[in-house]
């Protein structure tokens, strides 16, 4: 039998900032606008880890795909996160600037999934600045994080005797 | 031409991956060091001898100093700053002529 089209349904695939972000010093912001869209910022420095999690897709796919989207420049980020059969990861942004999380659940194999021809199978992107799919503190709502060079340690003064 | 004490400053650097450099921000106490002082670059340095900047001051005072990371689009990063610096970049003037005297 034939599974329905992999496609997860809005809200099956969550994103969900985990609280361990925020004890590292990302701190949310509800007050940024993104294309008229109310948006939550988390400000952190480029040299913390974050943690982003989602929902388990059902069904669980092979594996979780996951890309940054880099504001700014309007590109992929090249350092994009990678692949995970689990439902989170734990990253270092990549550069400073606004980045908007994506994820996607994908099957290896065709053989029963409708409509794809191609393995891999992948879902439609999720994306974090989309309130629908997006969530802060168990809400529906959108986010994307800004990340800001982390500044050097502290300064160390040697004269001559 | 006077030789100057050595005052180098030094800090450990910035854990972000995508930093160009460093700059230096320097200003006279009491006045805080901030974005709009005077300030040197300092490439990718983490640690550099103050006399040897260019356009150093020559006035002996008390200085509030500055470092920062730069990223490859300029943004600057939150500043580490160390108060109360004791700079004395003015050499004295020279002892008079030399004389040798016979006895």
């Amino acid at each position: 039998m034939k599974r329905s089209r992999f496609i997860p349904s809005a809200g099956v695939l969550l994103f969900v900032l985990h609280l361990a972000m925020l004890a590292h010093g990302f701190e949310p912001h509800p007050d940024g606008e993104f294309q008229a869209v109310d948006v939550v910022t988390y400000f952190g420095t480029t040299d913390q880890e974050i943690k982003v999690s989602w929902d388990h897709n059902d069904p669980v796919p092979d594996y979780y795909e996951i890309t940054l989207y880099h504001v700014e420049r309007g590109i992929e980020s090249p350092a994009g996160i990678g692949k995970t059969d689990e439902n989170r990861i734990v990253f270092k942004l990549p550069r400073s600037g606004h980045f908007i999380a994506r994820v996607r659940a994908c099957l290896e194999s065709s053989e029963h999934v409708e409509g794809c021809e191609t393995p891999p199978c992948c879902s439609e992107w999720s994306e974090s600045i989309d309130p629908e799919v997006a969530s802060v503190d168990g809400q529906p709502r959108a986010w994307w994080i800004y990340g800001h060079v982390a500044g050097p340690g502290d300064i160390v003064i040697n004269s001559d005797p | 031409m006077a030789k100057l004490k050595d005052v180098k400053i030094s800090f450990p650097a910035s854990g972000s991956p995508d930093v160009a450099g460093y700059k230096l921000y320097m200003e006279e106490a009491p006045n805080p060091v901030n974005y709009d002082s005077p300030s040197w670059d300092l490439g990718t340095e983490t640690s550099v001898d103050l006399a040897t900047l260019d356009g150093m001051t020559s006035r002996d005072g008390i200085y509030n100093l500055g470092v920062v990371a730069v990223d490859d689009a300029g943004n600057e990063s939150s500043m580490s700053i160390k108060e109360g610096v004791a700079i004395d970049f003015a050499a004295p003037d020279p002892p008079g002529g030399i004389v040798v005297e016979r006895s």
